[in-house]
């Protein structure tokens, strides 16, 4: 079978032997491997995200009876490649009453929190970077520097408009946190455990998966997550019509591509973390595990892309009502129900 | 209950509208890649200004009697006389400031010769504004290969 | 890990934490401020993390990091004229202050240094995640109650207080 974790390990093994040999301490092995394991997430992360794009724009276009890219390559497939060049090539300006030091951090703070999220997704059988014990909770964590980055790309920036992007976001982020983390506790509670692949273990068979002992817990994840990441319908943080752009108004060049790469590494991670939570993560018969998993997140990834290209946005004060009077509440209940069958 | 009954319905609701947008991804798109691809135009659309001419015998069926001209209303038209050598009476010059157009079509609804008529063609558009200055060969030129419509 | 590897990370911590902290106090800017007040906690998380407390650690990111850091960022946003000069940073009475400081290190040092630390060998067995969990439903209920009823009672109070029509 395709399996890659028996490949790594092999690499792994061959590497303690020339290591040996040589002499020289296992610890640089294990140093050069987290590097090496780096270099690796940061690599797929790129083109899961230039990937990621692209099909985006293929959805919404062909969901308005258009075509999107199509001139450069077969279908417009690199049209992103190229776009991130341009990105990466242009001038990168800072206005000149920004807060420089902030306005440079608040790009790299929001990615490098989307970053290390992926440490703990179980892309297949044994295909996980490092399984921590509170491994759902770990993610949970880290991404709340988003927050953090969007709040200080917000003031630094010195723009009213992005000043508003970055406390609409983080109203909204804190919010949706507390039903998005309600509804990974149903789920919890049944599994008995925080670890991302212990979770992935409890529901080998179709019949034991979340999804369907779950149902409310999933819905609520999904809308809350959907929130998360600040995409349509709940995008009111960067809303074009009456905040230009939001916190990223003054952002342009590499600064602007980082929060671009962030916001879709982020969009694949909350569909990933729903692939583990609910739908079985890697299992599945007859293909590879981690097919089994890009097909399933891809999957959550292009409905996600269909809500976005189906609803509108909503209104500032509806968005918070909705996650404390109905999201909230709903959560609790379905919490309560699960600790009483479980 | 009245929350639970708002609930359901939102939900189906929302349901449908992506019902919608599902039926539209995979219908085909209805954009032309245009420069690839080509619309062709109705026949009475009116493009540029041509001049027709006799298909047997290459001649222009101008007389130059210019009442094009003088019913152009942005005077887009300039004409001038002169006669063949059989003694009739030929434009000797006709030009037609392109830029100056506005489509309006009554040059072609006056000719009482069915000498001049809107082409369904386009794209002339040039870097240099002095190439939309259509002299008598290029409106001869455009014009061949139409026909005269009485219902144009 | 290795002990002198051990060593070094929590010298590095220790360095991030007191550093990041006394930049918290001497900033001007009170934005940059709040930032390196994440850096703080953020190294404290790290610190739990090399005492195998990863849910601790996992919690203090995501209460303080996510929530309390946050809140402080939106009351200095919605401070008006905050770069205005009637806004001090040091305090006039100096002496008060040092003689209180003085007597609190005193007091603190004293009491560390009389305090027979009991210093564990071994780790914690199984999970930490696991004996947190049961030790707050069997022998701490009670300030486990508690401490969710005065949460309550703090979020009621703030709704009153907010909604005064």
């Amino acid at each position: 079978m395709l399996e890659l974790d028996q490949l790594f390990k092999n690499i792994y093994l061959w590497g303690e032997n020339l290591f040996t040999q040589w002499g020289i301490p296992l610890f640089w092995l294990e140093l050069l491997g987290m590097l090496i394991v780096a270099v690796i997430i940061l690599a797929f992360m790129s083109l899961s995200v230039l990937f990621l794009v692209w099909w985006e724009r293929k959805v919404s276009g062909h969901m308005q009876s258009r075509f999107g890219p199509m001139r450069t390559g077969w279908h417009g497939w690199l049209q992103t490649i190229i776009d991130a060049i341009k990105l990466i090539l242009k001038e990168d300006t800072t206005p000149g009453t920004a807060d420089k030091i902030g306005f440079l951090i608040a790009p790299i703070i929001v990615f490098v929190s989307a970053f290390m999220a992926y440490i703990c997704i179980p892309f297949g059988k044994g295909l996980i970077v490092k399984d921590l014990n509170i491994g759902i909770l770990y993610i949970l964590a880290i991404t709340t520097f988003t927050v953090i980055g969007l709040l200080t790309a917000g003031w630094c920036s010195n723009n009213k408009f992005s000043v508003l992007g970055g406390f609409r976001s983080a109203a909204q982020i804190i919010s949706y946190e507390v039903p998005l983390t309600l509804s990974i506790l149903g789920v919890v509670i049944l599994s008995q455990t925080l670890s991302m692949q212990s979770i992935v273990n409890s529901q080998k068979h179709i019949w034991e998966w979340y999804i369907f002992r779950q149902p409310i817990g999933f819905l609520i994840y999904l809308v809350a997550a959907i929130a998360e990441i600040n995409r349509v319908p709940f995008d009111i943080p960067e809303a074009e019509q009456e905040l230009v752009a939001g916190f990223n108004v003054e952002y342009s060049g590499i600064k602007f591509a980082m929060f671009f790469f962030a916001e879709f590494a982020n969009l694949f991670l909350v569909s990933a973390i729903a692939t583990t939570l609910f739908l079985g993560g890697w299992n599945g018969p007859l293909l590879p595990s981690w097919i089994w998993f890009f097909i399933k997140s891809f999957f959550l990834v292009f409905v996600i892309m269909w809500f976005k290209w189906t609803f509108p946005r909503l209104r500032v004060d509806q968005l918070m009502g909705f996650a404390w009077k109905f999201l909230l509440p709903l959560a609790f209940i379905n919490l309560i129900l699960t600790g009483l069958f479980a | 209950m009245n929350i639970v009954k708002r609930t359901i319905d939102g939900i189906y609701n929302l349901l449908k509208g992506m019902k919608v947008t599902i039926r539209y991804f995979f219908k085909p798109a209805i954009t032309l890649q245009y420069p690839k691809e080509r619309w062709t135009m109705p026949e009475r659309s009116r493009g540029m200004v041509g001049l027709l001419s006799d298909p047997e015998t290459g001649k222009l069926n101008c007389t130059a009697c210019l009442i094009c001209m003088r019913n152009c209303p942005v005077r887009a038209i300039q004409i001038t006389q002169k006669k063949d050598e059989a003694g009739k009476r030929v434009p000797d010059e006709f030009v037609i400031e392109a830029g100056l157009c506005i489509y309006c079509g009554i040059c072609e609804e006056s000719c009482p010769f069915n000498a001049i008529k809107m082409i369904p063609k386009y794209e002339f558009s040039t870097y240099d504004k002095k190439q939309l200055t259509h002299k008598k060969e290029r409106l001869a030129d455009i014009g061949k290969g139409s026909k005269y419509n009485k219902w144009s | 890990m290795e002990n002198g590897t051990q060593t070094a990370v929590f010298y590095i911590l220790s360095g991030l934490i007191v550093g990041s902290a006394f930049m918290v106090v001497s900033l001007k800017n009170i934005f940059h401020s709040a930032l390196f007040l994440v850096l703080c906690f953020f190294s404290v998380a790290g610190i739990y993390i090399l005492l195998s407390a990863e849910f601790v650690a996992a919690v203090q990111v995501l209460i303080y990091v996510g929530a309390i850091t946050v809140l402080l960022i939106f009351a200095i946003m919605l401070t008006a004229q905050l770069y205005s000069p009637s806004i001090r940073q040091s305090n006039e009475q100096v002496i008060p202050g040092i003689i209180i400081v003085g007597t609190l290190l005193i007091v603190t040092l004293s009491v560390l240094r009389r305090t027979s630390w009991r210093i564990s060998t071994q780790g914690i067995e199984g999970q930490s995640t696991v004996s947190i969990g049961k030790s707050l439903l069997t022998t701490y209920v009670l300030p486990f109650e508690v401490v969710s009823l005065v949460l309550i009672a703090a979020l009621i109070g703030a709704i009153i207080i907010a909604r005064r029509e």
